[in-house]
């Protein structure tokens, strides 16, 4: 029953990579091209997903939105989960003074109006970078910053581990810190570890949607899917388009078919 | 003869309309407005949420009327001008009040200018009366004369006192608690839910009679505080306001579809959408691109290359014209018709870039000295026409082989860019506009003025044209006769029309619906749109 | 080092938290202006005098320590953009997202956790793949637009109850898969085992084994769980039009208000040491309990 369900989530994400990393082939026009004669079109043979108000076509726009939500945001998750993860081992470690230090950052990003620190650091960028790299450094920021909620889980986590009673035996027994990491700390945090970026993920994209109401998402006329997203809030259009739901369908499937090979990972290992 | 009649045109059918507007009387008028007002003190607004307030709420010595764009008595029964454009006198009617009863007083009227007036005050209406000078004299003949007088002339000085409305001492005293403080208008604030809305009450002793009762015919309105608009249209649809203003053209549609509401285009507004470089040689740019922006060829190139009508069509479904400049069509007394928008013309763009010496190499623009022509455009973030505006513009200048990057900034980054670092190369951003009068946009114009878009506070004109037109709005802002007025702005309207400082893209159409309970509405292009004749709305009978 | 965690690690998060904040907002972009500069009404003489008044104060310690001197006094200052004290702004604002927000999360919460208990301990198979698939489209829907939805749905008579419901429902989404992730981990604690091995009935097993000792991360996730929450009250509230603490935040960053800015900060620093702490506090004895229980 389980390898039929990972078998199709591998195949479901496989098949959305190549779609977003092949989107140049598929729709060799481009994100950007304006068909001005063909505004806010319905799905037809020439613009499968129709088009928007200013006749771009609405599939390449998903497709290489997905690639730059993919990789960014993707990217982002990975490094916040990886700080996160780090976070916990290291509280397994080194105990209860590394744990206040942590208690104490962790605090003060999370409550802390950082996204000030986003507007000045765009404020710095000169004007004549380009679009792609300032989204980068956005991104890189939200990584940086977006750690402390599953550093704060892990933390804990791991604190609860460091009082484990296979943990005290291992200690007992003499094993030192790169011991209980390998075996002890890591293979119980992983599966946490994993749950986090399954969140962290999606909350990036979204995040970059709310980021352009301030001018720091994604650069016209790069697509994203925070952007394509953010399209949703016009309510009346998705009534009468609701084939501009395309892209959420396809977020949702990207996270669905990752938790669902997360999911199989963290049962064998438990 | 022909001439007379289409003059009498508007003051009959404001006639016919007053004629017709035998309305109901009670009943509670809903709309939405987009933030708590930052002052209930008449005197001190600088934001549209407070001006709505005052509008509703005050009560001024004269006041616009939106139908025939003059001036109507309002607490003034009479008002006269000097020949010399000095001097203002005004008489008050005996029978206007306050809200608490009191009468409205010369000396009110005195206090009110002399507090406006006073240095410590700050208030953009305070800064139009001063433009003739800081001494105005302040005079209260008895009970119902008022005398100001002025050491230059103001052209137009009767627009300025649309805005400002009577208060008395006891007005001020009470301001911090606006549901104590007695006003002349209409209505007067009952009650304030900070964050929610404002409860108006009619003004018991409001000066205006219809069918020998005191107007207003509303028993009150209901300000709902609502600072995102994105269920507003619903909120018609569903009966919860009664009219909103500014509608977006996408949720226009919608609303022109759906039945019960009237969703109006009134025709064009006074505010349009606009693109300019900065020409700041204080700006932190390369000296090459400083050179290319203060290159009229170059601008009126780029100019050249703007479909203007698709940005139109597109952007705001038809509801927008190609702007032909400074001012609109619907701007009757100061349109130059003369002027028509820039035509979409590719080869006139590339062959006057040609003649400046620039040249397409592989499908990119190149400079004189051979760099390639790529810029940036700010703008401000969060609203979704203007982001399709410049990504338009986007594909409409790679056409002419430039390369535009679009960077979106929130209001304030924005306007230290503008204002501070001068830290940009153009900007993509709109003129809102409430004033039909020329001397309304004199810091605009005017080369020292801060409003000066593309380069502000200058110490002496950077270039001739522009010192042509500071004398020429300098003079048309002294003069008396509007003949010679019109002669002075029509001409500032060409030099900017050749010169193009400022690329004039649309201007927008004033876009306001209203439900089926509001009766006596007539929209119209000017804020504010649906309830200008506040005093002459009325709740419908079949739907109370 | 109780001493440490229990009043000057806290007292330090926050000094340091509101210093942040200033410097922060002082140095972004666009302090010190105002929208109406670009008046065209405004004369050069009055727009100076505007920028005069709004950057009176340009050292950000000089901000902070005037801002600590006030609020020592019990004067949160007055805020820029409202043009009132912040303390009643604040106070007003923040119970509207106390009512909307804070039975919610802590609903939210729960039922994630009920939710992960259940489908670890009776083997439902069904609501286990339906509960994930509704966390993973909760969390691709942006929380703005599923309010819209709401809202329309129920007439946005009740704006309230629609910000409650969305931050309710976003916070199920964040803890369902890391509280089923913490279960599936102390199922295999030995304790547990043993419990179990001893025949202990399975509500016992739960709640005084299981839940015990998942109950240091669970409590964590309901810690992280609050600043969260404020921030999907910011766009939820502005979306609603609900005159909460969330719309005042994104307001205020609009408009660069520093005062309302500061004041916020540390009413949210506040709320997460107050929930960290009580998560910490369960921490030091929930584990040791359950091992002693089992054994």
């Amino acid at each position: 029953m389980r390898q039929p369900a990972k078998v199709a989530a591998a195949i479901g994400i496989s098949a959305l990579a190549a779609a977003s990393f092949g989107a140049a082939w598929i729709r060799p026009a481009g994100y950007a091209a304006q068909f001005r004669e063909a505004p806010t079109l319905a799905p037809c043979a020439r613009f499968p997903l129709g088009t928007d108000e200013l006749g771009r076509d609405l599939l390449a726009r998903t497709l290489y939105g997905m690639r730059l939500s993919f990789v960014l945001a993707g990217s982002a998750a990975l490094v916040s989960s990886a700080i996160a993860g780090l976070a916990g081992v290291a509280t397994g470690v080194f105990g209860t003074t590394f744990e206040q230090v942590l208690e104490i950052g962790s605090n003060l990003l999370m409550s802390l109006p950082w996204l000030f620190l986003l507007l000045l650091v765009r404020a710095l960028m000169p004007l004549e970078m380009p679009a792609e790299a300032s989204v980068v450094v956005t991104f890189l920021l939200l990584a940086l910053l977006g750690w402390a909620p599953a550093a704060r889980v892990t933390g804990a986590a791991a604190r609860s581990l460091r009082h484990s009673g296979f943990t005290l035996r291992a200690r007992a027994e003499g094993a030192g810190s790169w011991r209980l990491i390998r075996h002890q700390l890591w293979p119980n945090l992983r599966p946490l570890i994993v749950s986090q970026f399954l969140i962290l993920l999606p909350g990036f994209i979204l995040s970059e949607a709310t980021l352009s109401f301030l001018g720091l998402g994604v650069g016209e006329p790069l697509p994203s899917w925070g952007g394509l997203l953010r399209d949703l809030e016009d309510y009346s259009a998705v009534a009468e388009q609701p084939w501009r739901v395309a892209p959420l369908v396809l977020m949702f499937l990207t996270v669905a078919c990752l938790q669902s090979l997360a999911s199989e990972n963290a049962r064998r290992k438990v | 003869m022909k001439h007379m009649w289409r003059r009498a045109v508007p003051y009959l059918l404001s006639a016919a309309l007053h004629l017709s507007a035998a309305g109901r009387w009670g009943g509670e008028l809903r709309f939405a407005i987009d933030s708590d007002p930052k002052t209930f003190n008449p005197l001190l607004v600088t934001e549209q949420s407070s001006g709505i307030v005052r509008y509703l709420t005050g009560g001024m010595l004269i006041r616009w009327n939106h139908a025939t764009q003059a001036m109507d008595p309002e607490l003034a029964q009479s008002w006269r001008v000097s020949p010399d454009g000095r001097e203002i006198r005004f008489e008050l009617r005996p029978e206007a009040r306050f809200s608490d009863g009191s009468p409205v007083t010369a000396q009110d009227a005195a206090f009110t200018f002399r507090t406006l007036l006073d240095p410590k005050t700050p208030s953009p209406d305070a800064d139009a009366f001063r433009a003739g000078g800081q001494q105005v004299n302040v005079e209260a003949l008895g009970d119902r004369v008022l005398l100001l007088k002025f050491p230059q002339p103001i052209a137009g000085v009767e627009r300025l006192f649309g805005s400002i409305a009577i208060v008395s001492q006891r007005a001020l005293d009470t301001a911090p608690d606006p549901a104590r403080m007695p006003t002349a208008g209409p209505f007067h604030v009952a009650q304030y839910q900070p964050g929610a809305e404002i409860v108006l009450a009619r003004n018991p002793y409001y000066w205006k009679t219809a069918e020998g009762r005191r107007l207003p015919y509303l028993d009150g309105v209901r300000l709902k505080i609502r600072q995102d608009r994105s269920l507003e249209v619903n909120s018609l649809l569903n009966g919860e306001l009664d009219l909103i203003d500014s509608v977006d053209p996408k949720a226009f549609a919608r609303l022109a579809k759906a039945g019960g509401v009237r969703a109006i285009d009134a025709g064009p507004s006074l505010d349009s959408e606009q693109l300019w470089f900065n020409q700041n040689p204080a700006a932190p740019l390369a000296d090459y691109r400083k050179a290319w922006f203060h290159s009229q060829a170059f601008r009126q190139a780029v100019s050249l290359a703007i479909h203007r009508d698709d940005m139109a069509r597109l952007v705001y479904d038809s509801h927008a014209q190609p702007a032909a400049g400074i001012v609109p069509d619907s701007n009757h007394a100061w349109t130059n018709p003369a002027l028509k928008p820039p035509p979409f013309d590719l080869a006139a763009a590339q062959k006057l870039l040609a003649s400046a010496g620039y040249r397409q190499e592989g499908g990119e623009l190149k400079d004189p000295n051979h760099h390639p022509v790529e810029f940036s455009i700010i703008t401000n973030s969060g609203s979704a026409t203007r982001e399709r505006l410049a990504v338009m513009l986007q594909q409409d200048l790679a056409r002419i082989g430039v390369r535009v990057r679009l960077i979106t900034l929130d209001f304030p980054s924005l306007i230290e860019r503008l204002t501070r670092t001068f830290d940009y190369e153009a900007c993509l951003l709109g003129m809102v506009n409430d004033d039909l009068d020329p001397n309304s946009q004199m810091n605009v114009w005017l080369s020292s003025g801060p409003n000066h878009p593309w380069y502000p506070v200058e110490k002496a004109p950077a270039t001739p044209w522009e010192a042509e037109i500071d004398r020429l709005m300098l003079q048309q802002s002294h003069e008396t006769k509007t003949a010679l007025r019109k002669k002075a702005f029509d001409r500032v309207q060409e030099i900017v029309a050749q010169q193009a400082p400022v690329i004039f893209l649309v201007g927008k159409h004033s876009l306001c619906a209203y439900g089926p309970r509001v009766g006596n509405a007539s929209p119209s292009p000017f804020f504010p749109q649906t309830f200008w004749n506040i005093d002459q709305l009325y709740i419908r009978a079949d739907h109370p | 080092m109780k001493f440490w965690q229990a009043i000057i690690g806290p007292a330090v998060t926050l000094l340091l938290g509101g210093l942040l904040t200033v410097w922060l907002v002082r140095q972004a972009p666009g302090y010190g202006t105002d929208p109406s500069e670009l008046d065209g009404r405004w004369s050069a003489e009055s727009i100076a005098r505007l920028r005069a008044e709004r950057q009176a104060h340009q050292n950000a310690w000089q901000l902070y320590a005037a801002y600590l001197k006030g609020m020592a006094h019990g004067d949160l200052g007055a805020s820029l953009a409202w043009n009132r004290p912040v303390a009643p702004l604040l106070g007003e604002r923040g119970l509207v997202t106390l009512r909307s927000s804070g039975l919610a999360v802590l609903l939210g919460w729960a039922g994630a956790v009920l939710v992960a208990l259940a489908c670890r301990f009776r083997a439902a198979p069904f609501v286990d793949a339906t509960s994930r698939g509704a966390a993973a489209a909760l969390l691709c829907l942006p929380s703005p637009a599923l309010a819209l939805v709401l809202c329309l749905a129920f007439r946005a008579s009740v704006p309230q109850l629609v910000a409650g419901a969305v931050t309710g429902l976003a916070i199920f989404a964040r803890v369902l898969l890391p509280s089923s992730t913490v279960l599936s981990a102390v199922e295999a604690e030995p304790h547990v085992l043993q419990a179990r091995a001893r025949g202990v009935p399975a509500a016992r097993l739960v709640i005084w084994h299981v839940f015990r000792c998942a109950a240091p991360a669970l409590l964590s996730l309901l810690a992280a769980s609050v600043p969260v929450a404020f921030g999907i009250a910011v766009p939820v509230e502005t979306v609603c039009n609900l005159p909460g603490a969330g719309q005042l935040a994104w307001l205020a960053a609009q408009k660069r208000d520093l005062p309302v800015l500061t004041a916020l900060t540390f009413a949210l620093m506040a709320i997460t040491l107050v929930s960290t702490g009580i998560a910490r506090a369960w921490s030091w004895s929930g584990p040791e309990l359950a091992e002693r229980r089992a054994a």
